[in-house]
């Protein structure tokens, strides 16, 4: 079941981190916070930007850590599966995350 | 023992019981998959005849066919049967009938689950269509959107029965995906580790997996919208705090990963046949692994694609426009790898090719209208319009129904044992792809000149006559093409010549046994080496056959197999199965009583019915023992193993994971709900909030305690045993009590959405308080009617598992409801 939890990390924070900042943005249109300026921009971008940076820090890490020693596979089919779906997952979350930087927004 | 006497002790031990009482008691995967396959081809039929009602209506201007109220109800079951009675099902019938085959077992996980999802299926399919048939059919469209479809706008039954009907066949597809997943992961054929699992296998478990995650939502959309029609619990009504978008985003978090829960068992189809017809292995098969995998992730990150129209902020739609483009990189590669596979192969062009061609041609073309509607400006001009109809047949219809009939024609001869001898499938082919063109590369055209979905006229002087006239006649010389594919079945499973044992010589272990297959599938166990059994060991069939394998001797009346690590494929258990049942019928005919006493608002049966479906429950669940002593089983080959009932995760432990994760999805989504009306939902905040009581809240901690120490101490032999089950009782007591004083004080949930939710989340805590009740029952029951310590153990283990649930249900559920009050 390991095996099976390794193939599906590098995604499953992928769709973690990408709900949360979907939730994020959500609960900041709410509360306003684009109407707040914070050191030359508004909150609301301050924190999507700030948690897209974190999270996409935090997906690198999966790629890493199924590379370690403690948690590699023993099998190399399943090294190699996990270890290109954590990768994908990073650009993915890279390529689905950049909108918070670019749009206008609650708009 | 020969060969003969083999088959002989083996298929009295395994077969049906004869006559058509084999039909409701059979708890063997052949029958049961032979039997969705058929009942979803049936359903096949309806929703076509329901579709060239719906083309002769649109083939003319100002038809007078059918009337407004006919073609709501036409349009709306026309989906509602294609997607939930026919495609989930057929998937879930190919899987119950080929998986063992390939994975080189006997049997599915759980035979008995597999026919109570069937009865289900069945039971929950005949409500919708009787409901047609008395002229109740639902009217809402197959998505249901609120406000149309709460009881102001939709007053009779007729949603009702859409919404009764689909949660019990989801009931059905849970049940399924759980079998298949356990039956993947640990009923395999020894040494088939995980790079050797057979293509359609990876995408089998993927699917699963997806239904597992999927499903939950669409399950609370509908328990919150028959709440809110049956009892006005405004879930969905603005003036009492709901939203109409909540049912919206909980129907497409389903409804976007259904797509790909449809398309890749029907890649996976096209990955396995596709290599024989090349005569070589599949190109890539890692990547093509990867590939599925990142494409069912990703789908759940695609729902708000269909709610581009709804008014979500720029930045919310750019999030999930870019993950819709996203998609198409990992369906890319399977495209890829299927190319590659035909460049390094010699492919020979057999009706099964015919079909994966088609496939090729028709789901680029409904892929690519996909990145089309993936971006927003293009989607808000295409959007309701009949271009989008005409993208999801494309992709549905030239990515599942193409490949499938693809499978038909390749395994016909596996299911059959005959040789294809008359050639109407391929003139029938040419009808279908022909007609399915003409019927909707149209509708594309139409569309973009404005025509809008769901509507039942248009005016003559639209510019669309034509384009539709040409519509309405591809349609129907598809449904001429899929009635000689009927023919040319029935022919063959008639009158064809008796055919060789592998037509096509593949390399997959389905092509290892007699065909038609016997009721045990294999004599004895394969070792597994390689990835094409049959490539590397072409004599693997005779020395299955000679009993060379495991478990290669008949023992008793036992139905036997083995269970396996998942990773590496070494033999982990001996497993004995259970023998034909009444009980699967019963139980889903019971599950339907409840579910009818709801449509039907005799309110009185629910309760009865569900004290019956715990009954037979229990019953089920006791049933469950050591048929041999307790101790190793030697099962060949010099190999002893212990039995699966007696090890620390027994099968029922798996499928209790796996329905448990479903169960989190589904209080993840409620959660959602309830954050969701929070924080976007007009007319917020509630006119008043839940009081925190004190009292209620120790009650549930104290419970929330005691219950897991209490099932930690039952585990153990002992004097303390006794002593560890009354305290899981007395703390499972005591969360139902004090979730039940909190309802009894709750604001009248029919005042406002957030009253609602914090007795709807209430109540869900006190059902799985119940239910953990339930568990440590059958635990105490099965101790005292005497049981080995490994069997007491390997039980409490399961039962462990729903505590614990409990407790952590009972702790997040605490949090949101008693101090909501204080979060304002």
């Amino acid at each position: 079941m390991s095996d099976i939890f390794r193939i599906m990390a590098g995604f499953l924070v992928w769709l973690a981190l990408f709900s949360a900042l979907y939730g994020l943005h959500g609960i900041g249109c709410a509360a306003g916070w684009q109407a707040t300026q914070v050191a030359g921009t508004s909150l609301f971008r301050l924190a999507l930007v700030t948690a897209a940076g974190a999270a996409i820090l935090a997906q690198l890490a999966v790629p890493v850590a199924l590379r370690s020693p403690r948690l590699r596979s023993p099998s190399p089919f399943v090294g190699q599966v996990s270890t290109t779906l954590a990768v994908a997952a990073v650009v993915a979350l890279t390529w689905t995350s950049f909108p918070v930087a670019v749009l206008s927004a609650c708009e | 023992m020969t060969a003969l006497s083999r088959h002989r002790a083996l298929s009295r031990i395994w077969a049906s019981e004869p006559g058509w009482k084999g039909y409701l008691t059979t708890v063997n995967h052949n029958d049961l998959g032979r039997m969705f396959l058929v009942v979803a081809a049936f359903f096949f039929l309806v929703g076509g005849v329901l579709a060239m009602l719906i083309r002769a209506q649109l083939a003319t201007p100002h038809s007078a066919f059918v009337g407004p109220a006919a073609y709501n109800q036409l349009f709306t079951m026309h989906g509602t049967v294609m997607m939930f009675l026919f495609a989930i099902p057929l998937f879930e019938g190919t899987a119950v009938y080929l998986l063992p085959k390939l994975l080189g077992t006997r049997d599915l996980a759980f035979p008995r689950l597999t026919a109570y999802g069937f009865w289900c299926y069945v039971f929950g399919g005949s409500m919708l269509i009787f409901a047609m048939l008395a002229g109740l059919a639902p009217d809402s469209g197959w998505f249901m959107y609120p406000p149309l479809s709460s009881v102001i706008h939709s007053p009779g039954i007729n949603s009702d029965f859409w919404l009764i009907g689909i949660t019990f066949v989801e009931v059905s597809a849970i049940a399924a995906a759980v079998e298949i997943i356990v039956s993947i992961l640990k009923f395999r054929a020894p040494g088939m580790s995980l790079d050797r699992l057979p293509i359609f296998a990876w995408y089998a478990l993927v699917t699963a997996l997806m239904i597992i995650m999927a499903f939950p939502p669409l399950i609370l959309g509908s328990i919150l919208l028959e709440l809110e029609r049956a009892f006005g619990y405004p879930f969905f009504q603005v003036d009492r705090g709901g939203d109409a978008l909540l049912w919206q985003h909980l129907f497409w978090l389903f409804g976007h990963p259904e797509v790909y829960i449809i398309f890749l068992p029907a890649a996976g189809v096209v990955s396995t046949v596709l290599p024989v017809m090349a005569q070589t292995t599949l190109l890539g098969y890692r990547w093509v692994v990867a590939a599925a995998v990142a494409v069912a992730f990703l789908s759940f990150g695609l729902w708000v694609h269909h709610m581009f129209a709804t008014g979500i902020p720029h930045i919310g739609l750019a999030f999930f426009s870019a993950a819709s483009t996203l998609v198409a990189v990992p369906t890319g590669i399977q495209i890829f790898a299927w190319i590659g596979t035909l460049w390094k192969g010699k492919p020979q062009l057999a009706l099964p090719m015919y079909y994966i061609l088609a496939f090729f041609v028709t789901f680029v073309i409904g892929g690519l209208t996909g990145v089309m509607v993936a971006i927003v400006p293009f989607d808000l001009q295409a959007h309701d319009t009949a271009f989008v109809t005409a993208h999801l047949h494309y992709v549905l219809v030239g990515g599942f129904v193409f490949p499938l009939l693809a499978g038909l024609y390749y395994w016909l001869p596996q299911i059959t044992g005959r040789n294809r001898y008359f050639r109407v499938g391929e003139l029938a082919f040419w009808l279908i792809v022909l007609g399915f063109h003409g019927t909707f590369l149209a509708m594309h055209w139409v569309g973009l000149l404005g025509q809008r979905r769901r509507i039942s006229t248009y005016p003559a002087d639209s510019g669309w006559e034509t384009i539709n006239l040409v519509s309405s006649i591809g349609g129907f010389v598809m449904a001429i093409g899929f009635a000689m594919v009927l023919i040319d079945i029935v022919l063959h499973t008639t009158l064809a010549i008796r055919g060789s044992r592998n037509p096509w010589r593949a390399g997959t272990l389905e092509w290892a046994m007699p065909t038609p297959p016997a009721p045990y599938n294999f004599a004895s166990l394969p070792q597994v080496s390689h990835r094409d059994p049959l490539h590397a060991d072409p004599t693997v069939a005779v020395r299955i056959a000679r009993g060379e394998g495991f478990l290669g001797e008949p023992r008793g009346d036992l139905r036997e197999t083995l269970m396996v690590d998942a990773a590496s494929g070494r033999p982990e258990a001996h497993v004995v199965f259970p023998g034909n049942s009444m009980l699967p019928i019963t139980l889903s005919a019971v599950t339907g009583l409840a579910f009818i006493g709801v449509l039907a608002k005799l309110y009185w049966l629910v309760p009865l019915a569900l004290s019956g479906v715990v009954a037979l429950g229990c019953r089920w669940a006791l049933s469950q023992r050591l048929v041999l002593p307790s101790g190793p089983v030697d099962v060949g080959k010099g190999l002893v193993l212990p039995q699966a009932l007696e090890i620390e995760r027994r099968p029922g432990w798996w499928g209790s994971v796996l329905l448990l994760a479903a169960d989190a999805v589904f209080f993840g989504s409620l959660v959602f709900g309830f954050a969701f009306l929070w924080t976007i939902a007009p007319n917020w905040p509630p006119p008043s909030f839940l009081a925190l009581s004190g009292f209620e809240l120790v009650l549930g901690l104290a419970g929330t305690a005691v219950a897991p120490i209490g099932i930690r101490l039952a585990r153990r032999e002992g004097r303390f045993d006794g002593l560890g089950m009354i305290a899981t009782a007395v703390g499972a007591l005591l969360v139902i009590l004090a979730f039940a004083l909190l309802v009894a004080r709750a604001p009248s949930p029919s005042s406002h959405a957030y009253a609602a939710t914090v007795v709807v989340i209430a109540c869900y805590a006190l059902v799985h308080a119940a239910v953990a009740l339930i568990t440590v029952a059958v635990l105490a029951a099965r101790i005292a009617s005497g049981s080995s310590a490994g069997e007491r153990q390997s039980l409490a283990d399961v039962c462990r598992l729903w505590v614990d649930y409990m407790a952590l249900v009972t702790a997040t559920s605490l949090a949101l409801t008693q101090f909501s009050g204080l979060a304002a």
